[in-house]
């Protein structure tokens, strides 16, 4: 009876199979009026576990590159990514993926979203494609500012769009760490 | 009680807490430990200069900054002159750009002796903690006095390098101390109304002194005094200035009281005859934009 527990214990932690990624890539984008602009980070951090479905990732704000180190700045402070450092997911697939499947394999996933000290259910869609080098993933979903109690920043006088879109990709192998 | 059902009651515990680990676990391991990946430092001064001195602020790469200084006459002229408005006001624009994040190289122009100057910055190591870390940089620059006069292009030119030593303080006190040496090819004479000639120095030393004070995330207090250690020109002052900055959409406002008119470095050193404490001061304000 104990052999059958610490069998059952080894098969779902150590054959779980777990894909994972350090250097996804998010991009946010912003709209004032008559511009648009976006901000990158490389340092995307995440694992799909298709043993039970979590998903979790997460990403250092003051990762964000924009391209204008001031407005960089202006971004950090209006974040507070030194009292809330990351953005962070963490929730589950809403089907099962076929592991087996070479081809474009639609998801969505349900969680919770955490932004500058608020947590909020959202649903994602995305897409899965296993490829050699790993599982490609893709995703995209907006969210408002407001709703994470961030005041949009001012560019001069011109207020920044609440909506902000956000993308993420990454490549999630089986031996990231 | 016997041995069997002592052990008996052990291992139906044992499988209670095992179901437990067993169902627990996943979700355990299924969140992963938060890292930060990147330190960002403090930011010493909001930009690249305190009031007239260089500060360790460094432009990052690819980033251009737009600056407007700008030097009114003496507060003392009263509302008569709107308080130093009306008088004659020395002005400089430049840009800056950052080569790298530890690079930038700029040109700007002032109005007083129709300076133009170039110049450069490399920070050269940051050390101490993140909460309080220790910024070195070297900043030069080379005016050229553009006035339309008969002198020759080499004693039209002037020099300024100095070592910028930027700290933190507390989270909201920063100081720098930066030692300086400023040279001038031609050191003038001035015949001085009412007789006599001043003789300006060519070469001249000073320990730049600079604080910052954060009064909120936007809002910090100035203060800057550049002693002149040393030999230094006839009738000249140590330049002292005080004011405040404001960061606002992507700009860096500075506005301040300031015993010198001079902006470029050198100049500052060799022709400021003002001094603050005898109540000869001007209004002046910087304007800063990163592009």
């Amino acid at each position: 009876m104990l052999f059958a527990w610490v069998a059952l214990f080894w098969s779902v932690t150590a054959e779980a199979q777990v894909v994972s990624t350090t250097g996804g890539e998010v991009v946010f984008t912003s709209h004032v009026p008559l511009h648009t602009f976006s901000g990158v980070s490389n340092t995307l951090k995440g694992n799909i576990n298709f043993t039970d479905s979590s998903v979790d990732f997460y990403v250092d704000l003051a990762s964000l590159e924009t391209g204008i180190g001031k407005r960089d700045k202006d971004m950090r402070t209006t974040l507070q990514t030194s009292k809330y450092p990351f953005a962070e997911f963490f929730g589950k697939l809403s089907q099962p993926v076929d592991l087996n499947s070479s081809s474009r394999q639609q998801v969505q996933v349900k969680g919770k979203f955490s932004l500058h000290g608020i947590t909020k259910d959202i649903v994602v869609q995305g897409s899965l494609i296993k490829e050699k080098s790993g599982w490609k993933l893709e995703a995209a979903w907006s969210l408002n500012l407001s709703d994470y109690n961030i005041k949009p920043p001012k560019l001069l006088i011109v207020k920044v769009d609440e909506k902000q879109e956000i993308t993420i990709r990454a490549v999630l192998t089986s031996d990231s760490k | 009680m016997n041995l069997d059902t002592k052990f008996g009651r052990l291992s139906s515990k044992m499988m209670v807490f095992l179901s437990l680990l067993t169902l627990v676990t996943p979700l355990v391991f299924g969140q992963m430990k938060r890292e930060r990946s990147v330190e960002i430092a403090p930011e010493l001064f909001l930009a690249a200069s305190v009031i007239t001195l260089p500060s360790t602020t460094q432009l990052p790469a690819s980033n251009m900054n737009f600056t407007i200084q700008h030097a009114f006459g003496p507060v003392s002229d009263g509302l008569e002159g709107l308080f130093g408005l009306d008088a004659s006001s020395n002005i400089r624009f430049g840009f800056d750009y950052g080569l790298t994040d530890n690079l930038s190289i700029g040109i700007g122009r002032s109005r007083f002796d129709k300076v133009y100057d170039l110049r450069a910055k490399m920070k050269l190591m940051t050390v101490g903690t993140e909460a309080s870390p220790t910024v070195i940089s070297v900043f030069g620059n080379i005016g050229v006095d553009s006035q339309d006069n008969d002198l020759e292009f080499a004693d039209r030119a002037s020099s300024h390098l100095s070592v910028l030593v930027g700290h933190a303080l507390t989270e909201k006190i920063t100081l720098q101390v930066s030692p300086a040496w400023s040279h001038f090819n031609l050191a003038k004479s001035n015949i001085v109304f009412g007789g006599g000639v001043e003789r300006e120095a060519s070469d001249i030393l000073t320990l730049g002194f600079a604080t910052r004070y954060i009064i909120t995330g936007q809002v910090s207090v100035l203060a800057e005094f550049i002693p002149v250690i040393g030999t230094r020109s006839d009738g000249s002052e140590n330049a002292f200035s005080l004011g405040v900055d404001l960061e606002a959409g992507g700009h860096v406002f500075q506005m301040f009281l300031t015993s010198t008119q001079w902006i470029v470095p050198q100049y500052v050193a060799s022709k400021s005859r003002d001094n603050f404490f005898d109540g000869d001061f001007g209004f002046g304000f910087n304007i800063h934009r990163v592009f």
